[in-house]
């Protein structure tokens, strides 16, 4: 019995929320004049375009790697035939601080591997070949981060210039 | 079936689509609205076929079900939760006046929140059963699951749903307990 009441009144409740839906449910002709504008407005063409853009995005990018692979020479290439060596001015600043008779130590040069452009590829050795500096000259291009300036006077041992005989001269008289 | 009758039909079953659509989007004006929309537009591009094999109105709640469910993954996806908010501000019936609004039954809001916290499948089919007047067996042909699923889901929904009810005192409010009751001890 109680559960019977209790089922009549969920019904009746349903039925109350349905009325209200009944009382807010947008007509019929409105609904569908919209579904009208929907499947013919422009978003609709709109996303036949970003279809379209989605599926030739992926054959766009197969068809472009298989000119690239064509393109590409089929055998390899001969070793160092992409890389050559070639001397490059290291670009070491000159310090301001030192008098002009210290000459800082003249930078040797460093190499490092320059690829050759693709029509350099295959091509027969040139003469300007011969400037490839062989690799037991080869010095690391940290090796200028080892040379201090006034690097000479280090290594040398410091002498009396020529021009001042005099003052060893009265020195010697002294010491006598 | 040709054009004409596909819409005559889909104009009889309106005011039941759209309270079904309320149902499948957590009762959103706006969103029901969007998916009685692409439903509609579903069925006269014949995407989605009526094949005969259950009455029309079956069919028509089942496609409402599964698109509901769609834009319900596609907008969770895209995270417009958020702007759901201004929407429902917006769309708030026009025809409801402010009075209407503070008087509109307590009962009703309490059994609203009542069934709103039940879970989607119980919901679901008690909304068939009770609002549609579908039979359990009617319900899991819209539901897409079994007859026996859909009746431990209507039980299961029912006896949570007086528990909710009891707790809030939607039963006191009515009068009709308390009518019942007096019947009863007489």
């Amino acid at each position: 019995m109680n559960r019977d009441w209790r089922e009549k009144r969920i019904r009746q409740l349903f039925n109350e929320l349905g009325r209200e839906d009944e009382r807010k449910a947008p007509g019929f002709a409105n609904v569908l004049q919209a579904v009208l504008m929907r499947s013919r407005g422009p978003g609709r063409r709109l996303r036949y375009w970003r279809l379209a853009a989605v599926v030739a995005m992926p054959v766009l990018a197969i068809v472009v790697a298989l000119l690239l692979l064509a393109s590409h020479p089929t055998g390899p290439a001969p070793p160092g035939d992409f890389t050559t060596l070639q001397t490059i001015p290291s670009p070491v600043p000159s310090n301001p601080g030192l008098s002009p008779e210290i000459v800082p130590p003249t930078y040797m040069g460093h190499f490092r591997p320059v690829p050759l452009k693709r029509s350099q590829w295959r091509r027969p050795a040139s003469p300007t070949h011969n400037s490839t500096v062989l690799i037991s000259q080869w010095q690391s291009p940290t090796n200028f981060l080892l040379r201090v300036p006034g690097n000479e006077l280090l290594k040398s041992l410091p002498r009396v210039p020529d021009s001042s005989p005099g003052i060893t001269k009265s020195l010697i008289e002294k010491h006598n | 079936m040709e054009d004409s009758e596909l819409r005559a039909l889909l104009e009889m079953n309106h005011q039941a689509s759209y309270g079904w659509a309320l149902g499948c989007c957590s009762r959103d004006p706006a969103e029901a609205e969007s998916v009685l929309q692409t439903v509609y537009l579903k069925v006269l591009e014949r995407r989605a076929r009526f094949d005969g094999r259950s009455s029309f109105k079956t069919w028509l709640f089942a496609v409402i079900r599964k698109t509901a469910l769609d834009e319900r993954r596609r907008s969770m996806l895209r995270g417009l939760r958020l702007v759901r908010l201004g929407r429902d501000a917006l769309f708030r019936a026009p025809e409801e006046s402010p009075d209407q609004a503070v008087y509109r039954s307590q009962i009703e809001i309490l059994f609203r929140r009542a069934l709103s916290s039940l879970p989607r499948r119980q919901r679901e089919v008690l909304q068939l059963v009770f609002y549609h007047d579908f039979t359990v067996a009617g319900a899991a042909e819209v539901m897409g699951c079994s007859i026996g699923s859909a009746r431990t889901h209507y039980e299961r929904g029912k006896k949570r749903l007086y528990k909710l009810i009891d707790e809030t005192g939607v039963f006191d409010e009515s009068g009709l307990a308390r009518e019942e009751n007096k019947t009863t001890v007489q």
